[in-house]
């Protein structure tokens, strides 16, 4: 009798607490933005269903939780711990991003500028909430509003914090188009939404070749720390432009970014453990992060109002809002809005160039700050 | 420690400032070289036409009368063995086709140098193999091997003075 006793104990039932299923709740709830709405399922699901598995009770000391030391998913987690993933999903979004409308147009690179300013007033707002600096610099990178980036800068500054940290920033990027829009009409006058740009440029096939070389240089002269994610960012986009490494470019863009994002999908959330994630910290870091997507898409959207008083090609505001990274979902939520107020004006290209900029900065954004916390 | 107190104690104002001033000048430099990059190359596919211009200018011809008056005759058809004037702007693209073609092995097909220059993104796939095949830089086998092409590696491919030079 005793010994059934002792194995009901040590099943999931009896060692189960409030924390566990307020985990698997959000884990199920992952799953199903993922599935039924879409909405960024390749990381809802993974991150979803390593909740799960981060949240079954299980008995310490068996080897089995992330963070025992000879468990297989504390081994797996170390590429997150390490920074190894992020830089690899960079290869990836490199070898499948066409960078051509921003090369077209580059002064719109500074709308992907201007939407950094969401990680630094962030970084403020933790500063004064109490969070140490690292943990601060580690919650301000939410507002990039690039997973890979925020998993990379926490690893190296705060790694407790990544769990809240990359939940929060893999929740926001999927809620894009629920928070971006009622800032953009804020912000915006009917007029402004309403303003056809004109056409980019053909850009030719040399051009798309030497600007991975030469947006790496000039990129990590001004900010070394960004090396790890430029690099493999500008070496995709090299692999996929020079024509010549066609099979590499192909297993970046698919086997290795594939492999990856569900690695790191499935041990981010595992380490969400309940009675690790669950703390005052990680509300915190949710309200901060939410606030920093705020204002990185208000940063954006103002900017390129900025910019309308000085350029006479005049900027449709609203592609202001893809600067903040979370690519294609916020050049979308763009396009969408402005092709609501008039059914020909077609903005997707256009905000294409301030998304992928927007990445490049909040690397740049991240180096920045790694570099100043050491 | 919170509030203003806790940003100064983490020089929080200097390290936003400078944060926000990195990342505006590394985009600003990169934007600025991108918004030149085009121009930079132009003036490289001519810089032997602009050294050429600014040379001291040629010994007058003995006599205007012996100058022809009409097209060269090789101009008007594809040249093979010999030097092919091709307009600057066109010469980076048969360029990429040459790259291609030289991946698809000596011998190819056309549609699959077309399929392949789409699937790489080249910019107007279709009028630039048009006119590889005009310039005869891609000449077709003949005889057995019809529908079968190869580059014509004699070609050479010079930049076209632009009018009025």
């Amino acid at each position: 009798m005793d010994l059934i006793y002792q194995f009901l104990h040590n099943t999931g039932f009896g060692l189960v607490d409030y924390r566990h299923l307020i985990m698997i709740s959000v884990g199920i709830a992952f799953l199903y933005l993922g599935i039924a709405k879409h909405y960024e399922p390749l990381l809802l699901v993974p991150i979803g269903f390593g909740i799960l598995m981060g949240n079954i009770p299980v008995f310490k000391g068996l080897g089995l939780g992330i963070y025992e030391e000879t468990s297989v998913l504390h081994y797996l987690y170390w590429g997150v711990r390490q920074g190894i993933y992020p830089p690899l999903i960079f290869l990836g979004i490199g070898a499948m991003t066409d960078f051509s409308t921003m090369l077209a147009r580059p002064k719109l690179m500074l709308l992907g500028a201007a939407a950094q300013l969401g990680i630094f007033i962030t970084f403020l707002a933790a500063l004064a909430l109490g969070f140490a600096p690292k943990e601060a610099a580690s919650i301000g990178i939410i507002g990039g509003a690039d997973g890979p980036t925020a998993i990379f800068l926490s690893a190296k500054l705060a790694p407790e914090l990544i769990g809240p940290i990359a939940i929060a920033a893999y929740s926001y990027m999927a809620l894009v188009p629920v928070i971006q829009p009622p800032i953009m009409y804020l912000l915006t006058t009917k007029k402004e939404r309403l303003i056809h740009m004109s056409d980019p440029r053909q850009v030719s096939k040399r051009e798309k070749i030497i600007f991975p070389v030469l947006g790496f240089l000039l990129c990590c002269f001004v900010a070394p720390a960004a090396l790890p994610l430029l690099g493999m960012l500008f070496l995709g986009n090299l692999l996929k432009e020079c024509t010549v490494t066609d099979r590499l470019a192909v297993t970046a863009r698919n086997a290795v970014i594939d492999t990856v994002t569900i690695l790191l999908g499935i041990t981010v959330g595992a380490s969400t453990q309940g009675d690790v994630f669950l703390t005052a910290k990680s509300i915190g870091i949710f309200v901060l992060g939410a606030a920093s997507f705020m204002v990185a898409t208000a940063g954006g959207v103002l900017f390129a109002k900025f910019m309308n008083l000085f350029t006479k090609d005049k900027i449709n505001p609203l592609i202001g809002a893809a600067g903040v990274s979370a690519v294609p979902d916020s050049a979308r939520v763009v396009q969408l809005i402005g092709n609501r107020e008039d059914p020909t004006n077609y903005l997707l290209m256009h905000a294409m160039a301030p998304n992928i900029s927007g990445v490049i900065g909040s690397a740049i954004a991240a180096g920045v700050l790694w570099s100043f916390m050491l | 420690m919170y509030g203003l107190a806790a940003i100064n104690a983490a020089n929080g104002w200097m390290i936003t400032v400078a944060g926000i001033s990195i990342v505006f000048t590394g985009l600003l430099v990169l934007s600025t070289v991108l918004e030149n990059l085009e121009r930079v190359l132009k003036f490289w596919d001519n810089r032997k036409d602009l050294f050429k211009a600014k040379g001291p200018a040629p010994a007058p011809r003995p006599s205007a009368a012996v100058e022809p008056t009409g097209p060269p005759a090789e101009a008007t058809g594809p040249i093979t063995g010999q030097v092919i004037p091709v307009a600057s702007e066109h010469l980076e693209a048969i360029a990429a086709f040459q790259t291609l073609a030289a991946l698809q092995g000596a011998v190819f097909e056309l549609p699959r140098l077309l399929e392949t220059a789409e699937k790489r993104g080249l910019a107007r796939p279709h009028s630039n193999l048009d006119r590889c095949l005009e310039l005869g830089v891609i000449v077709e086998l003949g005889g057995t091997n019809r529908g079968l092409y190869q580059w014509n590696e004699e070609a050479q491919l010079v930049a076209k003075q632009p009018a009025g030079h």
